[in-house]
């Protein structure tokens, strides 16, 4: 048997048999030459789960089999796109279901470099193996709860213009809840939009907008891996279990990638305490007055309008003769995709000798020529 | 090796339920029982010992000869093994146990193609498992192409089932012919169909099926071929079983379409709860069931409003044939299973005479 260890964990909802589950110990049964097993585990899904394309594909291929027809599905697959997709959403499912991914191999991704306490939960979108991860904040690291098969664009990723059908690369934040009610029924229970294109996607000049969380058409149980205008698409069941993981107040980060770097739990802390150092020397920078070193955490090529900004501030601090800082609800994360990049968010409460204020900020920390620095800042 | 005795067994009780028969054995004496009993204990020695004595008295006999070599491959003499096989398939090519080892023999040696191959040709053996065999292959293709055609939202109609019956219960001696193909029939859409347990709607089903197997007295103006079968012949208690269409039937798309219309109509017609332009499409001849007579099934026609799955299907979801002035349209009924109308022409429209659903 292999270890289909991961999907035991996943605590499924609902009466029915796990979807997941029932399909790969079906394929399981396969390989161990349990054909009737393995059919009579299919029969039991589609009583369960009667919308079940990729079901009914394994149905197919099973009785395929035992007619020594294995070419049969020719005569029914003028729709490549379609049959390709069950099969690479079985391949995904069955990938994750081994064990064959780094998150079921226990591995977190580089992303999670800190997250405030009240970020209780970050889901982390892997394309390269159509996996939707969610993690828990422990307040001492990160837990794998729950993952899920998920739809991207039809095209893939990553997101640049409106109409693309393309999944944006990047560190989102879910922003609201839309009920199912009011939406049109391919999208399902319900839709988490996310606040895409956020400030770097703006300074790229990317485009487009109404990137969400959703469910599936009724017809379907879910879609096949590339096959939405650019939203994350999960099956309604799964939007179900994901949807307590979700608060709607911009405390759930969602990480896009085609791809992340994955490291052992043990060794995640010490990789990025680099990032949160960061912030406290600019912080302390700041504070010094000394407005040279304040000024070098800020990229003069990337900052936008970097020589009035600098400017100010020399002016500014010029008038002042303390300055001071504190940095609260501190989260960090790594930016996938191909920069080195650090969106950074905090609740900052200023005091000086003419001014006190309680700001959330937003930092885009950007490593270049071997030195981190600001490139956005709001 | 325990393994390889219970699938023998297996096997050869599945040939007496193809068959439908008690094969003609030889005289299974004490002396056979004994040395099989010793076989299965695994005393190879002693078995080796009585089977020595018995093949002096008898020579030729193919079970003594088949334990020679299950005992020779047990003890390590596979080569002798096989030349007892191979000599076996020469002289009694009906009898299947020896292919079935020859191929186990070829498939330790990690030579699939040879196994599959003496075990392709341990199918052709016997003409009643080959065709039970091919039937049996044809059915599963008809049930992956029905899955197939849900998983990928598939117009493609489902190709004819085509089944052979065979015409002897057992082979003309020393006739290796396969049975004939005399009939053509269409099995649809019996993925996951639960067993039938309401009688009539069997009967209505079984009609049809009696027909094409000639059971009862067959119409011949719709039945191509009447079929001696055996009890081989699987029953086509599942699915409906519908005549092969005739010689010479013109395919006419049109008429196609207009039946799918027609149908489309009766649903909704039936699903707006339109008595009278429900009743319209049925003929003078429908027989209602419930004993209930034309006139009085007419003042309340319907039993049971139309499945979801029936009131949303789309023009794609049918399927016709045709056979002269008969057609049996089918369509979705449940969500594993389909219903079907079988429709007649009268005085130059279609008339539903038989509805199964």
């Amino acid at each position: 048997m292999f270890g289909l260890a991961t999907l035991a964990g996943g605590s499924e909802n609902g009466t029915g048999p796990g979807y997941e589950s029932t399909i790969l110990e079906s394929v399981n049964a396969i390989g161990n030459a349990d054909i009737r097993g393995s059919l009579s585990g299919i029969e039991n899904l589609l009583d369960h789960y009667p919308n079940s394309k990729l079901g009914y594909l394994m149905m197919g291929d099973l009785f395929a089999a035992r007619a020594g027809r294995p070419g049969l599905i020719e005569h029914y697959s003028r729709d490549r796109l379609q049959l390709e997709g069950l099969r690479d959403e079985l391949g995904y499912r069955w990938q994750s279901g081994i064990g064959g991914t780094p998150a079921a191999e226990g591995k977190l991704p580089l992303n999670l470099v800190l997250s405030a306490p009240m970020n209780r939960h970050v889901l982390v979108a892997d394309a390269s193996v159509a996996r939707l991860y969610v993690y828990e904040n422990t307040g001492a690291g990160y837990r794998l709860v729950d993952d899920f098969f998920m739809t991207i664009g039809r095209k893939g990723m990553v997101k640049h213009v409106e109409g693309d059908l393309k999944t944006p690369e990047g560190v989102y934040f879910v922003t609201s809840y839309l009920p199912g009610e009011g939406l049109p029924a391919r999208y399902g229970p319900g839709a988490f939009p996310i606040d895409y294109p956020n400030r770097y996607d703006r300074k790229l000049g990317r485009t487009g907008y109404g990137i969400w969380i959703h469910g599936t058409e009724p017809e379907n149980h879910n879609r096949v891996p590339l096959a939405s205008d650019g939203c994350l698409s999960l099956s309604n069941d799964d939007f179900e279990r994901i949807r307590p993981y979700i608060s709607t107040d911009g405390h759930t980060p969602v990480i896009i990638g085609r791809s992340f770097e994955w490291v052992d739990p043990g060794t995640l802390g010490a990789a990025n305490a680099f990032a949160p150092a960061l912030v406290r020397q600019w912080e302390q920078d700041w504070e010094s007055l000394d407005t040279d070193r304040y000024l070098s955490h800020y990229s003069p090529a990337e900052f936008e309008g970097f020589e009035s900004f600098a400017a100010n501030k020399r002016a500014y601090n010029r008038r002042k003769t303390h300055i001071d800082i504190e940095i609260d609800n501190l989260s960090i994360y790594g930016y996938p995709g191909d920069q080195e990049m650090l969106v950074v968010t905090f609740d900052m409460t200023y005091h000086s000798d003419d001014h006190d204020s309680v700001t959330r900020k937003q930092q885009y920390w950007k490593r270049q020529d071997g030195r981190w620095r600001i490139v956005l800042e709001t | 090796m325990a393994c390889l005795r219970a699938g023998r067994r297996r096997r050869i009780t599945l040939l007496v339920a193809l068959l439908g028969i008690v094969p003609v054995t030889h005289a299974q004496n004490a002396d056979h029982a004994e040395l099989h009993a010793l076989v299965e204990k695994g005393q190879l020695d002693a078995a080796s010992e009585r089977l020595t004595r018995l093949l002096a008295q008898s020579p030729d006999d193919p079970d003594l000869l088949f334990t020679r070599a299950v005992i020779a491959e047990r003890s390590g003499e596979g080569e002798r093994a096989v030349a007892i096989y191979a000599s076996l398939i020469r002289n009694h090519p009906g009898r299947l146990a020896p292919y079935n080892n020859l191929a186990i023999h070829h498939a330790r040696k990690g030579d699939y193609q040879a196994a599959v191959a003496v075990l392709e040709k341990a199918m052709e053996a016997d003409p009643a498992v080959a065709t039970a065999y091919a039937n049996l292959s044809a059915i599963y293709a008809q049930l992956a192409s029905a899955a197939y055609r849900k998983a990928l939202n598939s117009s493609t109609p489902l190709a004819p089932l085509e089944l052979t019956a065979l015409d002897r219960l057992e082979p003309a001696h020393g006739v290796r012919t396969r049975g004939t193909p005399t009939a053509v029939a269409s099995v649809e859409n019996t993925i996951n169909r639960p067993p039938r347990n309401d009688t009539a709607d069997q009967e209505i089903v079984l009609a049809a099926a009696d027909d094409a197997i000639g059971r009862t007295g067959a119409d011949p103006a719709q039945v191509t071929a009447t079929t001696a079968t055996t009890e081989a012949t699987p029953e086509p208690a599942q699915g409906a079983v519908v005549l092969a269409a005739a010689p010479g039937v013109i395919e006419n798309a049109d008429e196609k379409q207009a039946l799918v219309n027609q149908v489309r109509d009766w649903i909704e017609a039936w699903a707006e709860q339109d008595v009278e332009r429900y009743v319209s499409h049925y003929s003078t001849n429908f027989v209602p069931g419930d004993d209930l007579s034309l006139e009085e099934w007419k003042q309340q026609p319907y039993g049971r409003p139309p499945s979801r799955q029936l009131v949303e299907s789309k023009p794609a979801d049918f399927g016709v044939e045709m056979d002269g002035d008969t057609a049996r349209v089918s369509f979705p009924w449940r969500l594993q299973s389909g219903g079907s109308l079988v429709l007649r022409k009268e005085d130059g429209g279609w008339r539903i005479v038989r509805e199964r659903i």
